[in-house]
């Protein structure tokens, strides 16, 4: 998807270079070989397969894409992490059920939990700002304060932010897959609505995300063996 | 706010989260070992 040129979405932060660029709504890192994708507006209902540039959108300046380029880089990270954990341990069950009693030894990973937090929010606005959403008028940027937080760091309001969710004891799978659902602000008319949060699904994880609000009044599961 | 600053595989095969700590620009030697296993497209 080419979508029609848009301003870049950070372009109250400071001034833009002379370029827009084509922003990969989900970071092409993590899908190198393309995407099999289905709900955005040309693909609502069917599956379709698209190359790893096709889900792009002319939503940020060249010089604020690059700015936020060590984010792509925070994700991409967590994603080969969770990836290694999961083969990892299939070699390890494998091991044991072959006989093969190796000496195990905790491995810790030490991630960019604060940069990868900004990179799902930085999702969410890709995803609003691109069109990909609807209900939301073209030219649509994100609150400022969430702007910043994205693109310069901070803090967002106190507890809100990035959240798991899931049960204890919960067994999770491991893929090559997202998913992304837009949490609207309550408060709003129908039609002048504004991007709050996110639900997400990160390979295995399922991600939460508020801009405003504490997480624990954002979601309150019905069922908790399936809190999505 | 809750940031995932520590993964962590036990011996049982169970991965925990630690969501305090600091985090060091990158140089941990087993997120670079998981980056370079997987890693196969530039950002």
């Amino acid at each position: 998807m080419q979508a029609m040129a848009r301003q870049c979405w950070a372009k109250s932060l400071s001034e833009c270079s002379d370029r827009m660029s084509g922003e990969h709504l989900v970071t092409k890192a993590l899908f190198p070989g393309g995407y099999t994708i289905r709900g955005f507006p040309w693909c609502a209902t069917e599956f379709k397969t698209v190359g790893v540039n096709a889900l792009t959108a002319n939503i940020l300046c060249r010089g604020h894409n690059t700015t936020l380029s060590p984010l792509d880089a925070a994700a991409k990270d967590v994603w080969c992490v969770l990836r290694y954990i999961w083969d990892l341990n299939a070699l390890r069950q494998a091991e044991a059920a072959a006989g093969i009693r190796n000496r195990r030894s905790r491995v810790k990973f030490r991630l960019d939990g604060a940069g990868f937090e900004r990179w799902a929010f930085k999702t969410m606005v890709n995803m609003v700002a691109s069109g990909s959403v609807t209900g939301f008028a073209k030219d649509w940027e994100p609150p400022r304060d969430l702007a910043r937080y994205i693109v310069e760091g901070g803090a967002l309001p106190e507890g809100s932010g990035l959240g798991l969710a899931v049960v204890i004891g919960e067994k999770v799978s491991d893929q090559d897959y997202i998913s992304f659902a837009l949490l609207r602000r309550e408060d709003r008319p129908v039609d002048d609505p504004e991007a709050e949060g996110f639900l997400m699904g990160f390979r295995g994880l399922r991600l939460a995300g508020s801009s405003t609000r504490p997480l624990r009044s954002l979601h309150r599961p019905v069922n908790l063996v399936n809190p999505e | 706010m809750l940031r995932p600053q520590r993964l962590e595989l036990l011996p049982s095969g169970e991965a925990t989260f630690d969501w305090s700590g600091t985090y060091s620009n990158g140089t941990d030697k087993n997120v670079v070992r998981a980056r370079k296993k997987y890693d196969s497209a530039r950002l």
